[in-house]
């Protein structure tokens, strides 16, 4: 509410209270636009209009400037924050807990927001709390503590709320987190890390031989090194280009991405401590889902950390930082794995299992080189202005793009007479 | 700034590639081994532009891991040495290309089209 | 216009002072006299008669802390910093004041039964049926008051009325603050000259830049310039991968890739400072 208008309340106050019962034929000549603003149903978002290339000094441009502001002001000042009586739910910030409660949670917003302790009060975190209250479901009152009932609590505004975020990163994150949830994405804070990976132990278990085996298999690597010594050109007799490709690519030292479940958890097994992280994920994400339950979510679709780059300390995560995100990242599997490589875990419910026509090779593994393996998103606060950027791991090394001798001599003419010809083109151009 | 490792590749390229008239080499009077090379382009290298005018190149080496070290004020230098209202920053690659940018002193207005 | 300086909120908890804050402007009067003032900000928060988008937001509006600092140090506005304040404020908050709050809420709710009423009665009168209002009707109005979550704070407004914080101590040292977290301090002598030769700026990092600067209000002009971060005038080398990936990307969506050296021994670095060259791809080669 503006100051204007808080003046025009107090004014009409005092009025009423001398005029009081009377007021009827007094109220007609009022101005009733703040009121009237409450009833109005329809959204109004002003349209982006064409834009010019520059102030040319004309007044036919500024009346279109003038136009423009004021259809966006109007936006502005049209949507009253808030909700009718009879849809009222309250909220009483906690400050010592930095969360609120909603003692009657009314409302389908119950169904990603909020987190019912065991005496079953519905608490909300601050993020939840101050999206409610922007959006206008809840009204939110600060709630003191020596109090027991709620008459003397003040409510508060959005800029009291604001005020009361911890730090600017609170304040940062709290707006990747209402962008995301204007989208229709549920969003909850990650957990920390020590509880994932205690999520994790039963599924892991079983799979301990296959940890132990992809440890026997980077020993194995380890007693090829002789590969590198130059001894090795003349013990070794190459008989086929598909060797000589071969020798060539183990020349080349390169990081493997996992790729299975059974390799995602023999990693983390293996996962060896390399100093406590600085960074952990900010939110957990779930696309739109009716069937989504808060008590048992499952795996988040994505993981978002979010940086602010204007500040002192940002740094954009590092190389080995990067390596730990990937290596703590709990999304689901079937999101990070292309599809022809999980076809070890059962297809998901629900999901018509589509019989698509078969891809050629060179196109699937071209598929794998742009999709890449794991990926979290960076959210990138500029002032206000959020760019989300996708990290994906990728694995270049283990794919042979130049020469695949497993490949049968059919499928490789003809993936070649189609490289040729798209290489033909390109080189047309 | 030292540029005379790349002004050679520059200048045959503007000549035999891009196909300019009259190009040449010279030195300019700022300290270090600074070079711009000069020439006429074949039509005009702007819509803006009123008629076709003798340019001026500035070549610099562009590397994969190392900053090069023209700073603003060796750029200032140039303009001011040179008395023109822009420079073309010939930026060679290791592998021989040659990638040309405008540079013009001070706040640039973006064409019109 | 009014000649008041608008408050500016710095978002940052309490006793944060090694974090600067986010400037924030609650009031939507205060947003329409910066826009006037050539600042247009973000606005960042959910509208709430549309509150499934991002495209068009609503209270509260980001401000860069260049914008800030620059609004302050030309006597335009002054900052509140701190939740301390909010809290502070329910703190001290007497049994009288609560009283007149609950008593502007009622005033409130009594002219919306009005405006309803008569708003009934004329509906009655066209469709011809009698003016008397019925039970039934009385608790569906009863049930349609609004309640309104305002933008600005009444609880902050008093307590910046009674304790000034509009002095130039507490303003010069929140100043400081600001300045020192910023990722490049060079930034706002960029932003300085370019405020004074009319620009309005917004973040830039949507085209790879620190701001990107339009010649004219947004809403209505197309931007003309991408500009990087400030560089040393003398020292720093300009980044030819920077110059050749950006020069591409601008000359795609029409700007040029602007960079600015600040000179460094100016201490006290004016408007003369700072040196802009403008980069585009030359279109061949």
């Amino acid at each position: 509410m503006s100051v204007g208008v808080i003046e025009v309340v107090e004014d009409s106050a005092v009025r009423s209270a001398l005029v009081d019962s009377d007021a009827e034929g007094d109220e007609l000549s009022q101005d009733w636009s703040h009121i009237a603003k409450l009833s109005k149903s329809q959204v109004v978002v002003p349209k982006r209009g064409e834009k010019d290339y520059g102030p040319d000094g004309t007044d036919a441009q500024e009346l279109l400037l003038y136009k423009a502001r004021k259809a966006m002001f109007d936006s502005l000042s049209d949507a009253a924050r808030g909700t009718v009586i009879k849809n009222l739910t309250h909220a009483f910030y906690v400050p010592e807990l930095h969360s609120a409660f909603v003692p009657k949670p009314k409302g389908s917003f119950m169904h990603t927001i909020g987190k019912v302790d065991r005496k079953g009060v519905c608490w909300l975190t601050f993020h939840e709390l101050v999206y409610l209250a922007e959006r206008g479901t809840i009204t939110p009152y600060f709630k003191h503590s020596e109090r027991q009932d709620h008459d003397l609590d003040p409510s508060l505004s959005i800029e009291d709320l604001y005020m009361l975020f911890k730090s600017p990163q609170e304040a940062d994150e709290f707006a990747v987190y209402a962008h995301l949830k204007r989208l229709g994405f549920i969003v909850m804070n990650s957990q920390p890390r020590q509880e994932m990976t205690h999520r994790e132990v039963p599924k892991a278990i079983p799979s301990l031989f296959q940890s132990f085996r992809s440890l026997a298999r980077r020993q194995f690597d380890i007693f090829r090194t002789p590969t590198y010594h130059p001894l090795q050109f003349h013990l070794m007799r190459y008989t086929s280009s598909g060797q000589i490709y071969d020798a060539l690519s183990k020349l080349i030292p390169h990081y493997v991405a996992p790729k299975t479940i059974q390799d995602l958890q023999g990693e983390k097994l293996l996962t060896l401590k390399e100093g406590d992280s600085s960074r952990s994920f900010t939110f957990d994400v779930w696309k739109p889902q009716g069937s989504f339950k808060k008590k048992a979510p499952g795996w988040p679709d994505f993981q978002v950390l979010v940086v602010n780059k204007n500040t002192k300390d940002y740094k954009f995560p590092t190389y080995s930082e990067m390596k730990l995100l990937f290596k703590n990242l709990n999304t689901k599997v079937d999101s990070l794995v292309p599809e022809s490589l999980s076809g070890k875990t059962p297809p998901e419910k629900g999901k018509a299992q589509r019989q698509s026509k078969p891809v050629a090779p060179h196109v699937e593994q071209q598929r794998r080189l742009k999709k890449g393996y794991r990926s979290f998103i960076l959210a990138l606060m500029d002032d206000g202005l959020i760019s989300f950027v996708r990290l994906t791991e990728s694995d270049f090394g283990s794919e042979k793009v130049w020469f695949d001798p497993k490949r049968s001599p059919i499928i490789k003419s003809n993936s070649r007479n189609k490289r040729k010809t798209s290489s033909d083109r390109s080189a047309g151009k | 700034m030292n540029n005379s490792s790349i002004l050679d590749l520059v200048k045959t390229n503007l000549a035999q590639q891009q196909l300019w008239d009259s190009v040449e080499i010279l030195k300019l009077d700022v300290p270090g081994e600074c070079w711009v090379v000069s020439g006429m382009p074949p039509h005009k290298l702007s819509n803006d532009d009123k008629e076709l005018e003798r340019e001026w190149i500035l070549p610099v080496d562009l590397q994969q891991y190392r900053s090069g070290n023209l700073t603003l004020e060796i750029a200032d230098g140039v303009f001011t040495t040179l008395g023109c209202r822009r420079i073309v920053l010939g930026i060679a690659n290791d592998d021989g290309t040659v990638v040309y940018y405008f540079m013009y002193k001070g706040l640039h207005k973006p064409k019109k089209n | 216009m009014s000649g008041a300086k608008i408050p500016i909120n710095l978002i940052r908890g309490s006793d944060n002072e090694r974090c600067g804050g986010i400037a924030m402007v609650f009031n939507i009067d205060h947003i329409r006299e910066l826009r006037n003032l050539g600042f247009a900000g973000i606005l960042a928060g959910t509208l709430p008669s549309a509150a499934q988008q991002n495209a068009f937001l609503s209270v509260p509006l980001r401000l860069m802390a260049e914008e800030a600092l620059w609004l302050v140090e030309n006597g335009r506005a002054f900052f509140i910093a701190g939740s301390e304040v909010v809290i502070a404020a329910i703190q001290t908050l007497s049994l009288q004041e609560m009283k007149l709050a609950e008593r502007k809420l009622d005033n409130f709710f009594a002219e919306q039964r009005a405006f309803k009423q008569v708003r009934h009665q004329e509906k009655l009168q066209q469709l011809g049926l009698s003016s008397e209002m019925s039970r039934t009707s009385e608790s569906l109005l009863e049930s349609s008051l609004f309640v309104e979550t305002p933008n600005s704070s009444d609880l902050i407004a008093r307590r910046v009325k009674a304790n000034q914080f509009d002095c130039p101590e507490i303003q010069r040292a929140l100043c400081g603050q600001l300045r020192r977290n910023c990722k490049n301090p060079g930034d706002y002598y960029v932003y300085k000259a370019l405020k004074c030769d009319g620009y309005y700026l917004s973040p830039g990092a949507r085209f790879g830049g620190r701001f990107i600067a339009y010649p004219g209000d947004p809403l209505r002009y197309h931007s003309h310039m991408t500009v990087q971060p400030a560089l040393n005038y003398q020292n720093d080398p300009l980044d030819l991968l920077q110059v050749v990936s950006g020069g591409r990307l601008g000359t795609g969506v029409k700007k040029l890739w602007v960079v600015a050296g600040v000179r460094a021994q100016v201490e006290a670095a004016t408007e003369e400072a700072v040196s802009f060259f403008s980069i585009e791809w030359a279109g061949f080669g």
